[in-house]
């Protein structure tokens, strides 16, 4: 799951993408409103999360340009602005949620979590296939009753491909969603952690649940 | 005893008027009486001498004896009228004796007036019977029958003026319930004209009772007002147009304010929740630690400057003149920032006038002009960059200017005179966390209390940014 922070105040931005990146999201940022609505536009995001009282362009135009070229992107607002007026600004204009700084993290990473599965279709913060359970909030997998082990980058493909569950999801999607621009990583990375994952979900002799489908990508599925 | 006029504007109102018509009413009243009372009296006065001329004439003289003889019947009864009877007393003898006196005088004397004057004296008197009265007396010679003449006569005339008196007391009483009368009726259409004329204001008073401080525009209108609340309404409007503007501009700053301190407060916050989120290397609580300061010391310039701000708007931050010695200013400015300018490997130049005559004003806001505006060039600068920084003062026109310059990578013309707008952060991207864009606004404030101008321009084709600060003063020898 990609994710882009645009917030001008240095020591947040910093927080909240390495709390984000612990979590297992892919995290790009910046300080700048134009900028941020450039990245926004050119790349692929689960979520946008922006602060209002930007420098060169106002949060609210970056949201109303952003909502004109990405209707379906997930847009967070974070701002210190709590008036009644601005709230509703905000969300009239496209946000899909408003936080008010200064904010918990816990409360943001469960924002974002809701957000995510919203754009995913998913309401339920568990999502099943087969006897594969991950759990969204506590950010656990299982398979029937044993508890699977994952780092958090697994985590992340792992809920990647739940959330498209019997769709492939090409490889150019998943490393994009799990890599930023400032990671160097070998052109081979996905394939790697997709064995990881299988090595991991079918440990005991379970059935394979992610399947290779060549030349396309890979799906989420209990069924060949 | 100071006598305190009442504070009700009707009560003035009505208290001005009765005294008006009250002194009006006494001064036309004794006048009328006065002309009435004159004219009587004069009449009066015609009256008697008519009377003194028929006495005077009912006398002749002869064979040594005086003969009066009243020649109409009209005039004995008209002597003895009850209701205005005259009196009359002629004297011989030079007027020292008695010759005649009309009977309903019975025994009495009136006073010998005008005895000893050949023109007629008037005199106001007392009747025997208490009564008041005019009397008319003259010497006169009787018409002569014998050569020479030799019986001179003296004669009197009283005539009551009680009725006239009477007469003039009547008026007097009609026109003292006059005047109460009109008092009364003046009183009363006096105090409906003023309640109905006070009305508006009395509405006014409401509409202003009912006006909430918390803003929203609001407008006064007073239908069917005299046109001597125009100008009051219109001035009132105004106000409250620019009441409603400064408590805009308030709740504008605060809420720029809260916005400025949210940030850090949030920054912090995320700060502590990351670091005791997980276990981590002691090098990550170090840098958790040197990014709380960094955003401690952020908070701190921002709430100093807030505080100066609010000295400065309420007036407490004035410009008391003292010795500043500007060189000194400036290197201890420097100073403050050299940390960060040698981090940032800057280069700066100075050109300080040698000697700087030491000025006459307040080091406190010179200290903070020079501060801000250094602050600014080394947070702005580009790594490697220059920042010149120049000081001179000219006698001529007594002005001393700070010039402080630096390398621009982001501002516009435009934004040259936006940057002094409070809050204002520009195109600075992330730097702007050090900055809450209060600075160069504060600092336009004070240069406007010192007199002087705070202005920025860019030169050198827009590489450079150079801010000018001149204000005058005096220097220790002038």
């Amino acid at each position: 799951m990609r994710i882009l922070i645009i917030e001008d105040y240095g020591p947040l931005r910093l927080s909240i993408a390495q709390r984000l990146k612990e979590e297992g999201y892919n995290v790009d940022d910046t300080a700048d409103g134009s900028e941020g609505l450039w990245m926004a536009t050119e790349n692929t995001y689960s979520l946008v999360l922006l602060d209002l009282n930007l420098p060169s362009t106002h949060g609210l135009d970056v949201l109303r340009k952003l909502r004109e070229k990405k209707p379906e992107l997930s847009v967070l607002i974070a701002t210190a602005k709590d008036a009644i007026q601005d709230r509703v600004a905000g969300l009239d204009a496209g946000a899909d949620d408003y936080l008010v700084k200064p904010f918990s993290l816990d409360e943001l990473s469960a924002r974002v979590r809701a957000l995510v599965r919203r754009t995913h279709g998913q309401h339920d913060p568990i999502i099943r296939v087969g006897d594969l359970e991950i759990d969204t909030r506590s950010r656990n997998a299982k398979r029937g009753s044993d508890a699977i082990d994952l780092t958090a980058k697994e985590y992340a493909l792992l809920e990647l491909l739940a959330h498209r569950v019997g769709e492939v999801v090409a490889r150019g999607d998943i490393w994009e969603q799990l890599y930023d621009f400032n990671q160097d990583v070998e052109s081979n990375v996905v394939d790697v952690f997709i064995a990881y994952l299988r090595k991991k979900t079918e440990a005991g002799g379970k059935p394979r649940l992610i399947h290779t489908r060549r030349g396309q990508g890979y799906v989420l599925s209990d069924s060949n | 005893m100071k006598i305190t006029p009442p504070r009700s504007l009707n009560a003035r109102l009505l208290l001005a008027i009765v005294t008006s018509i009250l002194v009006a009413l006494a001064i036309g009243g004794a006048t009328i009486h006065e002309l009435f009372k004159k004219r009587l009296l004069d009449d009066f006065d015609n009256s008697l001498s008519a009377d003194l001329d028929f006495h005077i004439l009912a006398c002749d003289q002869g064979d040594g004896i005086v003969h009066i003889a009243y020649d109409t019947y009209q005039e004995l009864r008209r002597q003895r009228d009850p209701k205005n009877p005259v009196f009359a007393q002629y004297r011989i003898a030079n007027g020292t004796r008695d010759h005649y006196r009309s009977p309903n005088l019975d025994e009495h004397d009136l006073p010998p007036v005008g005895l000893g004057s050949k023109t007629p004296a008037y005199e106001n008197i007392v009747l025997f019977n208490g009564r008041p009265a005019r009397a008319l007396g003259v010497m006169f010679d009787p018409v002569n029958h014998d050569d020479p003449p030799t019986i001179r006569m003296h004669v009197v005339i009283a005539k009551d003026l009680t009725e006239v008196l009477d007469y003039l007391g009547k008026l007097r009483s009609l026109m003292y319930w006059v005047a109460a009368g009109l008092t009364v009726l003046l009183l009363v259409s006096t105090s409906l004209i003023v309640r109905k004329n006070l009305r508006p204001l009395k509405l006014l008073s409401q509409q202003i009772g009912a006006t909430p401080v918390t803003g929203g525009a609001s407008h006064f209108e007073l239908s069917g007002a005299p046109a001597e609340l125009d100008p009051v309404l219109e001035r009132l409007n105004t106000l409250m147009d620019r009441v409603e503007g400064a408590l805009e501009r308030e709740r504008q700053f605060t809420a720029n304010a809260a916005h400025e301190l949210r940030n850090p407060l949030a920054g912090m916050r995320s700060q502590i929740e990351l670091a005791l989120g997980s276990e981590r290397s002691p090098e990550d609580y170090r840098e958790t630690l040197d990014g709380l300061y960094d955003i401690q010391q952020g908070m701190e310039r921002v709430v100093e400057n807030l505080l100066i701000l609010a000295r400065l708007e309420s007036g407490e931050q004035s410009a008391q003149k003292e010795i500043v010695p500007l060189t000194e200013v400036l290197r201890r400015g420097w100073r403050k920032v050299y940390d960060v300018a040698e981090q940032k490997e800057l280069q700066v130049r100075w050109d300080i006038q040698n000697p700087m005559p030491a000025l006459k004003t307040s080091r406190n806001l010179i200290s903070i002009i020079v501060r801000n505006l250094l602050d600014n060039a080394v947070d702005y600068s580009p790594r490697r960059g220059v920042i010149n920084i120049s000081a001179h003062y000219d006698r001529l026109i007594s002005s001393a200017t700070i010039r402080v310059s630096n390398q621009n990578t982001t501002l516009s013309s435009e934004d040259c005179e936006r940057m002094f707008e409070l809050f204002w952060r520009g195109h600075s991207g992330d730097k702007a966390h050090r900055h809450a864009g209060l600075g160069l606004g504060l600092c336009r404030r004070i240069v406007h209390i010192l007199n002087g101008e705070l202005k920025a321009r860019l030169i050198e084709g827009g590489q450079i940014v150079e801010f000018i600060c001149t204000f005058p003063c005096e220097t220790l020898g002038d």
